[in-house]
Parts: C-alpha cells; structure tokens; sequence
C-alpha cells in the first residue's frame, strides 16, 4: 500500500531543506570557531566602540561556549531530522506502524530534551557574551512549546508501540 | 500456543489438498498455511466457517484445547 500524498511529499523536502541549513550552519560554526584566534586583534577592534574594556581572554570561555552548544544543538537538530526522515519514509511505504518508528519517536523525545538543556546552555554563553560586548543577547528559557512537543512525541511513541503490537496480531490472523 | 489446528488431519481424512481448499474457501494458500501449521495467532469466524462450510465439519472439528503442561 504506497501513499502518494503531496503533503507528505512537500515534509520529505522541507526536512531535507532543514538538514541542508544546519550541515551548512555547523560548517559555519566550526569555521568561524577555527578561524577565530587568527582574527583577535580584528574582533577587538570592532568590539572596542562598544566594549572598551572588553578583555579577550574573559570573551573567549563563552564564546567558545556559545561554539560548542551551538554545534551540540545542530547535531541534535541533525539527528532528530534524519530519524524524522525515516518515520516519513515509513508512511510513504504505507507501513508506519512498526517497533521501529516507536523506537524512534522515544529517541526524538529524548534528543528533544537533550534540546532543551543545550539551547539553555547556548542561551546562558549567548547572555555572558553579550554582557560582555555589551550587545543584546538572545535570552534564555524553558520554551513551554518544546516541552509540549516533548510530551506529545513520548505519548505519540506510546501509540505507536501499542499500533506495532495490533498490527501485529493483524498479521497473525487469518 | 495451547490451541491446536487439527487442519492437517481434516484434509487427510476428507483427502483434500491445501491448495483445492485455498480456492473453495477463496483464503490465500500462504494464510492457510500458516493456518495449518499453528503459526496463525488469531482466527476471524469467517475463515472458520468458510473452511467449516468447505470441509462440512464443526469448530470442534478444527481445533482443540491442550493446557500447557
């Protein structure tokens, strides 16, 4: 049973589109971290208008920080994609209900926590950074949406334990 | 599985193979198959009465009860 839905279609390409973004956002981070201890004196200098006192090496720990939660976070991102991918894949093939799209949903839940705790992280070395330089930094919270995403992926992993199990046993009847 | 298929033992006796029986009761020959060999982990009651129609014979005929020792 092949589903040919244009929604379903329209999701492949948009999570294809999302990944392409974050591979291209962490090479970008990655570079702009390498590159950054040969830039010092230039990075200075244009934060000096704003930041006169800003001392470099009290910059660098959360900058780094900002760095390394920030690819933390794409690599969660990335990872929850493709396991989303899959799932699709498995409804386009109009066979959705298996253990293995249950298994996948408890682990997008749980990247999804993971998430949470690292877009704090980031938020927290954005905030410092930006007191720092004396810019505006993003903020950081518990986002009530994700945490209601959370829940719904961990109750949608529910049932679709219980629909692998009844299809299953439909299998098994004749 | 302490329900037993006796499937094998009404087509011996009314000398009927899987396949002849496959087109009277119009069930695919993979699903009696697995019918008949106890792999089967439910049975709608129109398979039962179409193969009970088919081979002119009750449930009871079809299938017994052995507790599991």
């Amino acid at each position: 049973m092949k589903t040919d839905n244009r929604i379903l279609l329209a999701t492949r390409g948009l999570i294809l589109l999302i990944m392409g973004l974050v591979a291209a956002g962490a090479i970008g981070l990655t570079a702009a971290a390498l590159a950054l201890p040969f830039y010092r004196s230039e990075v200075a200098s244009a934060l000096a208008e704003q930041a006169p006192a800003l001392n470099m090496t009290t910059l660098y720990p959360p900058l780094y920080g900002a760095f390394l939660f920030g690819l933390i976070a794409l690599g969660l991102i990335w990872a929850t994609l493709s396991k989303l991918r899959a799932i699709v894949a498995s409804v386009s093939e109009g066979d959705p209900f298996i253990a293995a799209n249950s298994r996948r949903l408890k682990a997008i839940g749980w990247l999804m926590v993971a998430g949470q705790v690292a877009a704090i992280a980031l938020g927290l070395m954005i905030d410092r950074v930006a007191s720092l330089t004396g810019t505006h930094g993003g903020g950081s919270d518990l986002s009530l949406n994700g945490l209601l995403a959370i829940l719904l992926v961990f109750a949608l992993a529910g049932v679709f334990e219980r629909g692998a199990q009844m299809r299953e046993e439909l299998e098994g009847t004749i | 599985m302490p329900v037993l298929v006796k499937l094998d033992e009404l087509l011996h006796d009314r000398r009927i193979t899987l396949t002849e029986l496959a087109e009277r009761v119009d069930i695919t020959l993979a699903n009696l198959s697995i019918l008949k060999t106890g792999k089967a982990k439910a049975i709608r009651f129109s398979t039962l009465a179409a193969i009970c129609a088919a081979l002119e014979c009750q449930p009871g005929d079809l299938l017994a009860f052995q507790p599991d020792e």
